[in-house]
């Protein structure tokens, strides 16, 4: 489905980020199409977050240009979500409003807010507790509720910075599948960061290897296996190996 | 409900030793005077005290007005002072904790004010405004106003970083930011700050009575003095005391329907 | 790593692209001198205008005041004489009143007895202001030193003892289980856990009753005193004399700040685990 050629969405030019004497990202480039869904993975505290703390503008770059469809990012512009390691549901809305926020920001009109807030929470399971507040719901719902913020604005770009990492195997597994489904429902652009390489290669089109500090990319690894995936098809165990001869921290 | 249960079996001992305990000081209190170990005219006993109390209801002399005129004087200033203080204090305090402009030109000069006792305006108050109303309100309002803005501030700067990321990668607005997320995170901060507030509002009111004034429980409490009459200074300072921890109780209630209503 | 992404969000904030110009409103520093000047020149005009009658002093006659006053002697005494009559009542009611009520508070939240005798008294005194305990100190001890400490004193008790108390009471049980596992007896925890987990609440309680302190030593010597800074204070009322007033105005805040400011100091020498917020 994606493997089909198309256009480059996302083109990422010599960005480097400096922090005094510290390189943190040094001359990073690559391109990502249009729905495509890549994972970056990376040995730990690689510059992982500062990464994509660049990518989002949250932080500016010192060098170097990110081009979405072919113009300079801005957040205020373009389509822009992210999901954190940590839940980010606002307290005091329920998970419904806290669905919504994403779009309210970027001021889509209240009819099709209410629409694709519930086409979504229906997708991902959340419509049952849609009027409860984040205090009661669990740690995975409170995730969930971030992602399907971050769909429901049909960005041009995803960015997901280690989303599942603290939650339980069983439920990672689960919320893995239903991220790979909802990207192939609602066709966005994501770029996946994880120091999971079985995650990786679990969800991913195309896995970007990043170095250790002054991070560069040190590989780039496509991963054309049919899903829904197997952990233990040889040729998932080949990718997995392959990726992790490239990290190999310990 | 097990659970419940252990917690109410108190020891019988630790349920009724508060009630003795007060009811032991009660009566030393009383004995030490009547037996004459005190002398009376340091320390009226608790049952003069409440006759007294009875008497003020009606009686304005020798202080010049019933107690429920003090107890209105000094309710009165108190409420128009806190008032105005929670108007000026939380919006300044919130917009110093987000807008870096505000911060830059409101702190140095909150900071300069802040270490001055609010009683220390007295003098130049009682200059401006003489000794009614406004003079008053006016140390009220200067009292009040620190904890709020103190509160706010820090409400605001303890809004969880993650969540403004969140909404700039959204490309949220500063002003959106501001309204959005930090002044509902802040707002239990701010409502810490209704209660801090008005203790320091009433301290600081019966401190501005005691020197600048000629109604209020304040003023009830120096002329007691002033008499040589220990009975009308207790009883100025009972009512002081109880009428602070109504309010107080009030402004309890309200702070936790407010925050009920919050997380609804 | 949570310190890193703070800083990453600062970074964020404060390295906007801009005009030189927008950069140079927002600076900080920048603001900070604008307000200032602001204010003192505020000030300076709204006394030369007369706003307030001859009832508001300008600032540079309030500090030639505060230098004339060093030079010569003002009742009895020069302006380190009053400053030091005022501190030194604060010194000895705030060290009298925090070395009974701290230990007092400590003792009530961990015996539960001690608790239930002494609460219920200490619950009728805490709604009443400090202040109201002026005219009773002044029938009880005259008009002396003594009446002065004894205001303080009863001032600073109470933020004291509630604020010792609560430290104990808010420990989180899971530090006491640390001890017990390791085979700790409850001397083991009252030491290792107790004291130094309720360190940061004591010198809360202190700050908070340093400034009662102050606030009290005020209402007491502008009631009735013969020196200190709050006899200047009211001697500038009684003779009209707004120069008098505000120079009394700036030493005591001066003196309030200055002793808040050696407590955070030693509570930072103390407990340098305690987690600092920024900017507060």
């Amino acid at each position: 489905m994606s493997t089909q050629a198309s256009e480059d969405k996302i083109r990422v030019i010599n960005l480097t980020k400096r922090f005094g004497d510290l390189t943190v990202l040094d001359g990073i480039a690559f391109t990502v199409r249009a729905k495509e869904l890549v994972a970056i993975v990376g040995p730990t505290g690689c510059g992982k977050t500062t990464f994509l703390h660049t990518l989002s503008k949250l932080m500016p770059a010192t060098d170097g240009r990110i081009l979405i469809d072919g113009e300079e990012a801005d957040p205020r512009r373009h389509n822009i979500s992210y999901v954190f390691q940590e839940p980010t549901c606002l307290p005091w809305r329920t998970v419904r409003e806290n669905v919504a926020y994403g779009m309210e920001i970027k001021g889509v009109p209240h009819q099709e807010r209410m629409e694709r807030t519930d086409r979504i929470m229906d997708l991902v399971g959340l419509s049952s507790c849609a009027d409860l507040y984040p205090n009661q719901v669990s740690a995975s719902m409170l995730q969930r509720i971030a992602v399907s913020r971050a769909f429901a604005v049909e960005p041009d770009l995803l960015l997901m910075d280690e989303p599942y990492g603290q939650l339980d195997v069983k439920l990672r597994y689960y919320l893995e599948d239903e991220l790979v489904n909802l990207w192939r429902k609602l066709q966005s652009t994501v770029l996946f960061v994880t120091h999971n390489i079985e995650e990786a290669v679990y969800i991913a089109e195309r896995i970007l290897v990043l170095s250790n500090k002054p991070t560069r990319i040190k590989a780039e690894i496509p991963v054309d296996i049919p899903r829904p995936r197997n952990f233990l098809d040889p040729k998932f165990m080949d990718i997995r190996h392959q990726v992790t001869e490239l990290i190999r921290w310990w | 409900m097990a659970y419940e249960e252990v917690v109410v079996k108190k020891p019988l001992l630790l349920r009724i030793l508060p009630f003795v305990s007060v009811g032991v000081f009660l009566l030393l209190w009383e004995w030490v005077v009547v037996s004459g170990i005190v002398p009376s005219v340091l320390l009226a006993p608790p049952s003069k005290v409440f006759t007294l109390f009875i008497d003020k209801l009606s009686e304005p002399n020798p202080d010049g007005a019933v107690l429920a005129v003090h107890a209105w004087t000094s309710l009165q200033e108190a409420f128009i002072g806190y008032g105005l203080s929670l108007l000026v204090g939380i919006p300044l305090g919130l917009a110093m904790g987000w807008f870096k402009i505000v911060e830059g030109l409101a702190r140095p000069v909150f900071e300069l004010i802040r270490p001055i006792p609010p009683i220390a305006w007295i003098p130049l108050t009682v200059f401006w405004f003489g000794i009614g109303l406004t003079g008053k309100v006016f140390i009220i309002w200067i009292a009040g106003i620190v904890p709020c803005v103190i509160n706010s501030y820090v409400g605001v700067r303890m809004t969880q970083p993650t969540l403004i990321q969140m909404a700039r990668t959204y490309g949220a607005t500063d002003w959106q930011i501001f309204r959005q997320l930090c002044i509902p995170s802040a707002l239990p901060m701010v409502f810490g700050a209704l209660q801090i507030a008005l203790a320091y509002c009433w301290t600081n009111l019966v401190g501005a009575e005691l020197l600048a004034a000629d109604t209020g429980l304040g003023y009830l409490i120096t002329m007691g003095g002033r008499l040589g009459r220990p009975d009308i200074v207790v009883l100025g300072m009972v009512s002081v005391g109880i009428s602070g921890a109504i309010l107080g109780f009030i402004i309890d209630c309200l702070e936790k329907k407010l925050l009920a209503g919050i997380r609804r | 790593m949570s310190s890193s992404i703070a800083n990453e969000t600062v970074a964020a904030t404060s390295g906007q692209e801009g005009f030189s110009f927008y950069r140079l409103v927002t600076n900080i520093y920048f603001l900070y001198a604008v307000s200032l000047c602001t204010f003192f020149l505020l000030w300076d005009r709204v006394a030369a205008w007369q706003v307030f009658g001859d009832s508001l002093a300008r600032p540079h006659a309030v500090a030639g005041k505060l230098y004339d006053l060093s030079q010569v002697k003002f009742a009895g005494t020069n302006l380190a004489g009053h400053i030091w009559a005022s501190t030194r009542r604060v010194l000895v009611g705030f060290t009298l009143a925090s070395a009974i009520a701290v230990p007092l508070g400590l003792f009530m939240a961990l015996n539960k007895y001690v608790n239930a005798v002494v609460k219920p008294i200490f619950d009728l005194f805490k709604p009443m202001p400090p202040i109201a305990w002026v005219s009773i100190s002044i029938l009880w001890f005259g008009v002396g030193e003594f009446s002065k400490i004894f205001i303080i004193a009863i001032g600073t008790f109470v933020p004291c003892l509630l604020n010792s108390y609560n430290g104990i009471r808010l420990i989180e049980p899971e530090l006491y289980d640390v001890i017990r596992v390791l085979g700790g007896n409850r001397k083991d925890e009252i030491l290792q856990v107790s004291f130094p987990a309720s360190f940061p609440a004591i010198f809360a309680g202190l700050q908070i009753s340093l400034s009662i302190a102050w606030t009290c030593l005020l209402a007491a010597e502008l009631m009735n005193a013969r020196n200190g800074m709050g006899f200047l204070i009211k001697r500038g009322m009684d003779t009209h004399q707004p120069a008098l007033v505000l120079g009394g105005m700036v030493l005591i805040a001066l003196m309030a700040w200055l002793s808040s400011l050696l407590i955070s100091r030693i509570e930072s020498r103390l407990c340098p685990w305690k987690r600092s917020i920024d900017n507060l």
